[in-house]
């Protein structure tokens, strides 16, 4: 497993790990509606990461999905860590 | 619209998370009033936030050996250890406060922020979700919404050990040092630490006053039907592996 934490200033902390070739998201943040996490991660483990932000930020949209304390980009950064 | 009031009671920690629940699904269906209800843990208690992984922030060894429970909430946030604590919850229509979230966790905290001024603390609202006094932490919440209701429930720390608590609570053990105890000493009080001669009647009073200012409310315990629910809940989800396990 490959774990990767990153605690937003000001903001709360995101936790992504790498179980095998599958990525989890977890954390203090809050994330409304809080099943939404699990598109969150479907997105994630489904797309090239040139595409990543770009479908999340969608995902976001469409869903009307609220991230409070984080954001998609850090989402982004941390799932590139633990893909290296 | 009347508001119910269920006044302070202890209970235990699988119970609190199934009232909360349970009041929340009794008002998404109108089957009952809008609620705040303050309430203790007995036992002792590591709740942890939805998004968490259990076995990252709790030590279920030394837990289960003191007899502290262990228990996955439905809100976000941290892993919070609550032993002597005073803890609210605000469960209502999605209508009676803010549609934006940041603002509606100031509104709500504000009731607290004007509960500890009122007792003579210099007591603000420092977002995401906490209340300090000074330049201290006093308080933390968490806040869903589903279907139409809002469940926001938090706490007010009334002693605080950082020994006892990160004993429970891990943490890096290299931060477990004299050094990380007197940090989180600095930056965390309680009401224990402001007035020490308070009592906890006299704090719930005020809360009381504040969360419900302007508010038409009574008095009033669970419904039958909430009574069943939370029974349910505990059962089959609170004290369920599967449920407080739910994320690696």
């Amino acid at each position: 497993m490959i774990e990767k934490r990153y605690k937003v200033p000001n903001g709360k902390l995101v936790v992504v790990k790498k179980v095998g070739d599958h990525i989890k998201i977890g954390g203090d943040f809050f994330l409304h509606p809080e099943e939404s996490l699990e598109d969150i991660e479907n997105v994630i483990n489904t797309s090239a990461p040139t595409d990543l932000k770009e479908k999340l930020d969608r995902l976001i949209e469409e869903k009307k999905i609220t991230l409070v304390g984080f954001t998609a980009e850090v989402l982004c950064n941390l799932v590139k860590e633990v893909r290296k | 619209m009347k508001w119910r009031l269920i006044p302070f009671e202890y209970e235990k920690p699988t119970w609190n998370t199934a009232w909360d629940e349970s009041i929340l699904e009794h008002v998404q269906k109108g089957l009952s009033p809008p609620t705040v209800r303050f309430y203790g843990w007995n036992p002792s208690a590591v709740i942890i936030g939805y998004f968490q992984c259990l076995e990252d922030e709790v030590d279920l060894v030394r837990a289960k050996e003191r007899g502290v429970d262990v228990v996955r909430r439905i809100t976000g946030g941290g892993a919070c250890f609550l032993e002597h604590d005073l803890t609210y919850s605000v469960i209502a229509p999605e209508s009676c406060f803010s549609r934006d979230i940041l603002k509606s966790y100031e509104e709500i905290c504000g009731c607290l922020v004007k509960a500890l001024r009122n007792l003579g603390m210099e007591a603000v609202f420092r977002p995401i979700n906490d209340v300090w006094v000074g330049q201290k932490k006093i308080s933390g919440s968490a806040q869903t919404r589903k279907k139409g209701a809002i469940l926001h429930h938090g706490t007010l720390l009334w002693k605080v050990d950082p020994e006892r608590m990160f004993s429970f609570l891990k943490v890096d053990k290299a931060k477990l040092s004299d050094k990380f105890v007197r940090s989180v000493k600095k930056s965390v009080t309680s009401i224990w630490d402001e007035k020490p001669d308070i009592k906890k009647e006299e704090v719930l009073e005020e809360m009381k006053r504040a969360f419900l200012e302007g508010k038409q409310f009574e008095s009033g315990t669970f419904s039958e039907s909430e009574k069943k629910r939370a029974e349910e809940l505990v059962k089959l989800k609170y004290e369920q592996h599967a449920w407080n396990h739910l994320r690696v």
